[in-house]
């Protein structure tokens, strides 16, 4: 683990930037070759089913297994090239709508409307967007509301300058103005140093390949499922040591399907997921460097550790740019896209807020970040920086399970 | 030409390569800061039209502490009739204290807090006092960055020669600050 600090000496957005425009791009065609990779072995798959419910039974009786695996590795087949060319090509054709319609995909999947500005709590979350904007410095992003009790938010977007901030009815209603400060400079943090356009064409992009998979699953399993169609295609009279191997080899080849259906959405996952934890650390910096206090934040992480962050299944694509990992992840603890809470929170301690725990954790007052402070200050590398975490105020060490 | 003369030429185009873009940097750096510093006018200018709407709104209610009200009213016209950046700056120190009484005042008054129309003005004024800070600070980052660009090498080779000199950063007074820390105790649940 990086030292404690390293996170907010890293808060260099023009180094971020540069860093997330250009990993945006190799993910991409990382993404681009996982998708097309398993759309080959698919169309290799279907193809060599075709063939082997097709052969003259004696011709049949000389393969195995291995022969039949071998030919994947063999002269390409048209159908393995259709494969590949059709989940390479919706991948692409996706992530190109989804960088021209930019915030607005995910945002959609994820069933989200416009903040409404004569609610009261939602009318905070838009003013508590617009100042973080300030802070910042960007164009203040579109904010979002799902209407759900889990306590979760994300940012979406090709840029600042067409960003969207999106939150759940339950965390604008539940967390303190503070609190939302936290959570929304986390966000804005996200949306400064282009996080949103990285995160938002890999989230889409990881998204379609999940989605291919399934529908292509889905169409394996009826084309060649065991409801008898196999054995109607099979031509001739055969003999019985013939359609036993046309049965074992056909299920040794499902069985290779299955492991790509199952790994190709995984290794997108395991893309998805590989930079994302450092620039949640990054964010968390990013919010207590625009909040000058990072008491809000930890209090609202606090809130999300004790509670049900999981915003539905359908939005897993999602999952990377929440404030909080979803739970009910299948793959929760191997495949994470953000550090553990109480990680996050022992850092953001580190970053001053222990030095200014007592004070912050009274109720917020009218204007709870009024430290003006251009030198540093509690979060520059100043002798608090470096304190250890175990110099937390009782205020704030009693507050959750991480004392 | 001799092989040195090309190695002069190479160096210069290098040069002034180099000064061109340590001179959009420092271009956009000041921008930056002027734009910083037209958001915090942006701000105040908002607070100075959503004061007169609190005050009426609650006026009625709050017949029994009219010298809030009037300090309020005062400190706002003070912030506009001001000419020098020193007194506006310092009006709108003053305006600050004020507000945070009268917001604790109407805080008190249960009857004042449900109303709607009470509410989302305190709403409104919440956010651009938060605005105003949040504007401050970003001019202090941004002049910052800007100073830094000026005065670190290489900037500082050129900074001088194109006319570029260390922004001002946006000072809170230490009587305002002691305002901030002795805010009044507000219970919000």
């Amino acid at each position: 683990m990086a030292s404690p600090s390293a996170a907010l000496y890293n808060t260099d957005f023009q180094h971020a930037i540069a860093r997330n425009k250009r990993n945006t791009v190799v993910l991409f065609v990382v993404l681009l070759a996982i998708g097309a990779a398993a759309g080959y072995v698919l169309g290799w798959g279907v193809a060599i089913l075709e063939l082997i419910w097709n052969l003259p039974a004696e011709e049949v009786e000389r393969l195995t297994a291995a022969t039949v695996l071998l030919d994947l590795f063999g002269p390409p087949r048209p159908d393995a090239l259709a494969g590949a060319a059709i989940l390479s090509g919706s991948g692409l054709v996706w992530g190109l709508i989804t960088l021209a319609s930019g915030e607005n995909i995910l945002a959609s999947f994820a069933g989200a409307r416009p903040a409404d500005l004569e609610n009261p709590v939602e009318r905070q979350f838009i003013d508590v967007v617009e100042e973080m904007a300030i802070a910042a410095g960007v164009p203040p992003p579109r904010p979002m509301v799902i209407d759900t009790s889990a306590l979760n938010a994300f940012a979406s977007g090709y840029s600042p300058q067409r960003a969207m901030i999106t939150a759940t009815s339950g965390i604008l209603s539940l967390c303190t103005r503070e609190e939302l400060q936290g959570v929304i400079g986390h966000e804005m943090g996200h949306v400064a140093d282009y996080d949103v356009r990285y995160t938002t064409v890999v989230a889409a992009m990881a998204g379609v390949l999940v989605l291919l998979a399934h529908f292509l699953g889905d169409v394996l399993q009826w084309t060649f499922g065991w409801g008898g169609v196999m054995p109607y295609r099979s031509r001739g009279r055969d003999s019985e040591g013939a359609s036993g191997v046309r049965i074992a080899l056909t299920l040794v080849v499902l069985v290779l399907l299955a492991i790509v259906l199952v790994v190709a959405p995984l290794a997108a996952r395991i893309v998805q997921m590989a930079i994302s934890r450092q620039r949640e650390y990054l964010a968390d910096a990013s919010s207590a460097k625009l909040t000058r206090n990072p008491i809000g934040l930890i209090h609202a992480l606090e809130r999300l550790a004790r509670s049900d962050t999981d915003i539905a299944r359908k939005n897993s694509p999602v999952a990377a740019l929440c404030i909080a990992e979803p739970k009910n992840e299948s793959f929760s603890g191997l495949l994470s896209t953000h550090p553990p809470i109480p990680d996050r929170i022992a850092r953001l301690r580190n970053l001053g807020g222990a030095a200014i725990g007592g004070e912050a954790s009274e109720p917020p007052s009218v204007e709870p970040s009024r430290h003006e402070n251009s030198h540093g200050g509690p979060w520059g590398p100043s002798a608090e920086t470096q304190a250890a975490p175990a110099a937390e105020p009782p205020s704030a060490a009693n507050k959750g399970p991480w004392g | 030409m001799s092989m040195g003369l090309w190695i002069a030429l190479g160096l210069v185009v290098l040069v002034a390569i180099v000064a061109i873009g340590i001179y959009n940097g420092l271009v956009a750096g000041r921008q930056e800061v002027r734009n910083a510093w037209s958001q915090i006018e942006i701000q105040l200018k908002r607070r100075h039209d959503l004061i007169p709407n609190l005050v009426n709104a609650v006026r009625d209610a709050l017949q029994i502490e009219k010298s809030q009200l009037t300090a309020v009213i005062e400190a706002r016209n003070q912030a506009i009739s001001a000419n020098t950046p020193e007194q506006s700056m310092k009006a709108e120190n003053a305006l600050s204290g004020a507000l945070r009484g009268l917001f604790a005042l109407v805080e008190s008054y249960p009857h004042l807090r449900s109303q709607e129309n009470v509410t989302g003005l305190m709403e409104e004024l919440t956010t651009t006092e938060n605005k105003i800070s949040f504007a401050r600070q970003h001019y202090n980052d941004a002049v910052q960055a800007q100073n830094i660009r000026v005065a670190s090498f290489p900037g500082v080779l050129f900074a001088h020669a194109f006319g570029f000199s260390a922004e001002t950063m946006f000072e809170v007074p230490e009587a305002e600050r002691a305002a901030v820390e002795a805010v009044p105790e507000v219970k919000l649940s």
